[in-house]
Order: structure tokens, then C-alpha cells, then sequence
């Protein structure tokens, strides 16, 4: 197999010089975005030298133990990020964000490694942790605009809610416009991007297998499986919150509790 | 058919009601009078449930309002909200909406009868394949009271049906709702001829004192 070629630490350095383009631009129209910018890259660079540490360890002990635990800490960063960003109380989300994630990941991990793959060693950290990271990236993206749309929908059109309520609807039926409001804002950008894959966008995973050496009927063949298993992991995630979530959230009344919304939105 | 007694609720420190009692029999038809901020819409959204019951006692169809019997109290009553935008297609797609959920699958009405509910509230009925947005408010508002009156529950609750509506429109609503015997009719108006025809008249100028 052929070894990617290395990046040298000063041609790293030289890349950084690209980020002085959108600096620039973020400053001539005093977008407020400079400081933002700066630090979200500071802490790239960060958390992936930090990472990188981490993933030499686990690549080199390759223990089902620590493997599974580094799963569970992705998983839990994941569901504070999700919950920080859709603007959520965390007292009312991060059990049920926790339950679904770890539940859609086990069901969609088990099925690519277990049945698709046929890994002799299901735990192997080369397969079992770039796969749940890419799932566990995409439930965030698709939880935060799931979440974010089905509670605030439901705050800012309380009057469309009330009305369906107090005209013979179930908490069920009430409710269910809105889901299907939230299913659609959050799947239309992933539909989206499955839509046009391979004609306007070449994923990272495919790319870096191809970068890694892999043959590209290799590298696609993985692709359309990661694509179909983001699919499916991450619907099974924003319904199972929302579910899950949904015996907190309410009263007896089925009304909203008034502390579930972050009150300082930006 | 509504008890209520010694009502009290404050928001934001204030009184709103203060020992507030009310009574309605079965076919009364009752309105709530007041200027605005006087609480006429949030007293109809605490006998929805909706909010909740801080000092007091209500009781709906001889049952207390309370998590428990919600469902079923709910389930009583047809709510017409002042203003209402639903992300529907058509007036007509609106018009029938509350026909589909389960509880109300069998009450969804024919041709005949939606033709005399519509033509009893002076709409034609080619207005149901228009688009939402091309009907006026006063259109939308009566178009939901005909649904809630084909429902056939026992309690109409109407927040302010009178405020797009013109005199004659007001008038064909009124004769519609008011001629109903069993329908019992809580709502809340600006309205002098409206709050005139209503058998009893509430007002929450003054933490809800009778006239």
C-alpha cells in the first residue's frame, strides 16, 4: 500500500497563512467574527494535536475497554454540544440526548462493523472509532436543527399548538406538525449532500482513504454504506430525543415547561 | 356546566383576578367584557389549561380542572384563538384540519352540511379551494367558528370573534352560535351588539366584578 505523503510542520505552519484571507474579510465588514474565527482555529489545532495523542494510544493498545470508553466521552461531549447549541435546558435534554445517542449509535455501529464489515474483532480501533466519530458528527449537526426547530416552533407558535389541542387533537397528533417540521429542516441539508455526492463534493472519508492508499472501489463502497448509515443513525436519534425527551418537557396539561428554551438566544 | 370560585392569578406581581366567581349552565351563552390587559384571553387559556390555576376552583362538565381530567374536558370543547395561521394550503385544507384528528374522524361533515355552515356564515363555498393567503382575516375567522360549530361539542370557547369581522358578519356569527340551545358559549368581545345578545355579561375591568 502506498503511504500518504506527510505534511512537514513548517508547511502546516504555511497553510495556517490562509486563514489571513478570511480575517481580512471578517475585519472590512466589521462582522465581529475576528475574535470568534481566531479562537474556533486556536482550538482546532488544539483538541486535534490532543486527539492525535490520544488516537496514536488507543491505535496502539487497541483495547475493547478503552475503546468503548473514548465512544461514551464522544458521546457525552456531543450531547452537551448539541444541547449548548439548540439553545436547551440541559436539566430536561441530557439524559434522553445520552440514551438516544448511545442507543442509534450501538444499533447503526453493531450493523456497518458487525453485519456489513464482518470485523473479527467488532472493537477495532481503526474501524470503531472514525465511524462513530463520522455518525456522532452528523447526529450533532441534525439533533442541534432538529431540536432547536421542534421546541422553538413550539414556543414561538403556541396559539397553532393550543388550537389543536383544545380542538380534540392528542398530545401525539398536537405535537406532530411540529415534528414534521423539525424532521425537514434537519434532513433537507443531509438529503441534500447524499443528493449531490460524488458530482459537487468528494466526502473526507473518501478522500482519505483514497489519500491512505485505498482503491477507489474500495473507498466508495465504504461511502455509500456511511452514507446510509448517517441516514439512518442520525433520524433515529432526533426522534428518539425528541421522544424520549418529550415526558420531561410537559406537564400533565401537555404544556410546554417555561425553563426548557435558553432564554438568552443571540 | 363552568364553576368557578375564588379565582384569583397574578402575572408579572400584579392582580389579575382577585376572588373571581363565575357560573354557567348548560346553553348560557357568556362573554367577557373589558378593556385590553384586563386578562379575557388568559382567563380563557386557564379554563383550557393552559395555564395554570394559582388560587381557587375550577370545574368543567362537574369535573375539576386538573391534569387528570384535562383529556377529557378538552375534549368537550371547540376554541376558536383570535388570530390563527396555519401552515396549510387551502381555506379548505384549514376548514377540515381539526376533522382529522381521531377524536373527531366521525364528525367530518358532508357537502350538504358544509355548504349550509358556510352559506349561514355569508362565505361562498369556492372560497375552500383558495389559498390561505388570499382570504382576508375576517374570512379565516369565520371559516374556523363554522368548523368548531360542526365539531358538536358542548362548549364553544371564542377569543374576540368579533374583532375583523364588519356588522353584518357579526351578525350572521351571532345567529348562528346564539341560536344553539345545548351549546353552551363562553367568549370574550369589544363588541356592545355582541355582548348585548349574551345572556351574561362578565367584566374584568376591576380584577373580575360582575356588571
Amino acid at each position: 500500500m502506498e503511504q500518504t505523503l506527510d505534511i512537514g510542520y513548517l508547511n502546516l505552519l504555511l497553510g495556517y497563512l490562509l486563514i489571513a484571507l478570511p480575517i481580512i474579510i471578517f475585519y472590512h465588514f466589521r462582522t465581529g467574527l475576528v475574535k470568534d474565527s481566531l479562537i474556533a482555529v486556536l482550538r482546532m489545532t488544539l483538541q486535534l494535536l490532543v486527539v492525535g495523542v490520544y488516537l496514536e494510544l488507543l491505535f496502539e493498545y487497541n483495547n475493547a475497554w478503552i475503546n468503548s470508553l473514548w465512544w461514551l466521552i464522544m458521546v457525552v461531549i456531543a450531547a452537551f454540544t448539541i444541547i449548548r447549541r439548540a439553545y436547551l435546558s440541559l436539566r430536561y435534554f441530557i439524559v434522553p440526548l445520552i440514551l438516544s445517542l448511545i442507543t442509534s449509535l450501538a444499533i447503526i455501529d453493531a450493523y456497518f462493523l458487525g453485519v456489513i464489515i464482518r470485523l473479527d474483532y467488532f472493537f477495532d480501533a481503526r474501524y470503531f472509532i472514525p465511524i462513530s466519530g463520522i455518525l456522532l458528527g452528523n447526529c450533532l449537526k441534525t439533533n442541534i436543527l432538529g431540536l432547536n426547530t421542534f421546541y422553538q416552533k413550539l414556543h414561538q407558535e403556541k396559539i397553532r399548538y393550543r388550537y389543536y389541542l383544545a380542538n380534540g387533537a392528542s398530545y401525539g397528533e398536537a405535537r406532530r406538525p411540529f415534528m414534521r417540521e423539525a424532521i425537514r429542516t434537519a434532513f433537507n441539508p443531509l438529503i441534500a449532500s447524499i443528493t449531490v455526492i460524488g458530482l459537487i463534493s468528494l466526502p473526507g472519508m473518501m478522500t482519505g482513504q483514497i489519500l491512505g492508499g485505498s482503491s477507489p472501489e474500495v473507498a466508495i463502497k465504504y461511502q455509500i454504506m456511511l452514507m446510509l448509515t448517517i441516514l439512518v443513525a442520525t433520524l433515529l436519534s432526533v426522534v428518539l430525543t425528541i421522544t424520549l425527551a418529550n415526558f420531561f418537557v410537559f406537564d400533565g396539561f401537555g404544556n410546554m415547561k417555561n425553563n426548557v428554551l435558553k432564554k438568552n438566544q443571540g | 356546566m363552568i364553576e368557578i370560585k375564588d379565582l384569583s392569578l397574578w402575572f408579572d406581581g400584579q392582580s389579575l383576578y382577585d376572588r373571581f366567581c363565575m357560573q354557567v349552565k348548560k346553553g348560557e351563552k357568556v362573554t367577557l367584557a373589558g378593556e385590553s390587559g384586563t386578562g379575557k384571553t388568559t382567563f380563557l387559556h386557564l379554563i383550557l389549561g393552559f395555564i395554570p390555576i394559582q388560587e381557587g376552583t375550577v370545574k368543567i362538565m362537574d369535573q375539576p380542572l386538573n391534569a387528570d381530567n384535562i383529556e377529557y374536558i378538552r375534549s368537550n370543547i371547540a376554541y376558536v384563538p383570535q388570530e390563527l395561521h396555519l401552515p396549510l394550503g387551502t381555506a379548505g385544507e384549514m376548514f377540515y384540519m381539526p376533522f382529522g384528528f381521531r377524536q373527531n374522524r366521525d364528525k367530518k361533515p358532508d357537502r350538504k352540511k358544509t355548504h349550509q355552515t358556510l352559506e349561514a356564515l355569508g362565505l361562498p363555498e369556492h372560497l375552500l379551494d383558495k389559498n390561505l393567503d388570499e382570504i382576508s382575516g375576517g374570512q379565516k375567522q369565520r371559516l374556523a367558528i363554522g368548523s368548531a360549530l360542526l365539531l358538536g361539542k358542548s362548549i364553544l370557547i371564542l377569543d374576540e370573534p368579533t374583532a375583523s369581522l364588519d356588522g353584518k358578519s357579526i351578525q350572521r356569527v351571532a345567529l348562528m352560535v346564539f341560536n344553539r340551545k345545548d351549546l353552551t358559549v363562553l367568549s370574550t368581545s369589544h363588541n356592545k351588539w355582541w355582548i348585548e345578545q349574551s345572556d351574561k355579561i362578565f367584566n374584568l375591568d376591576h380584577h373580575g366584578t360582575n356588571p
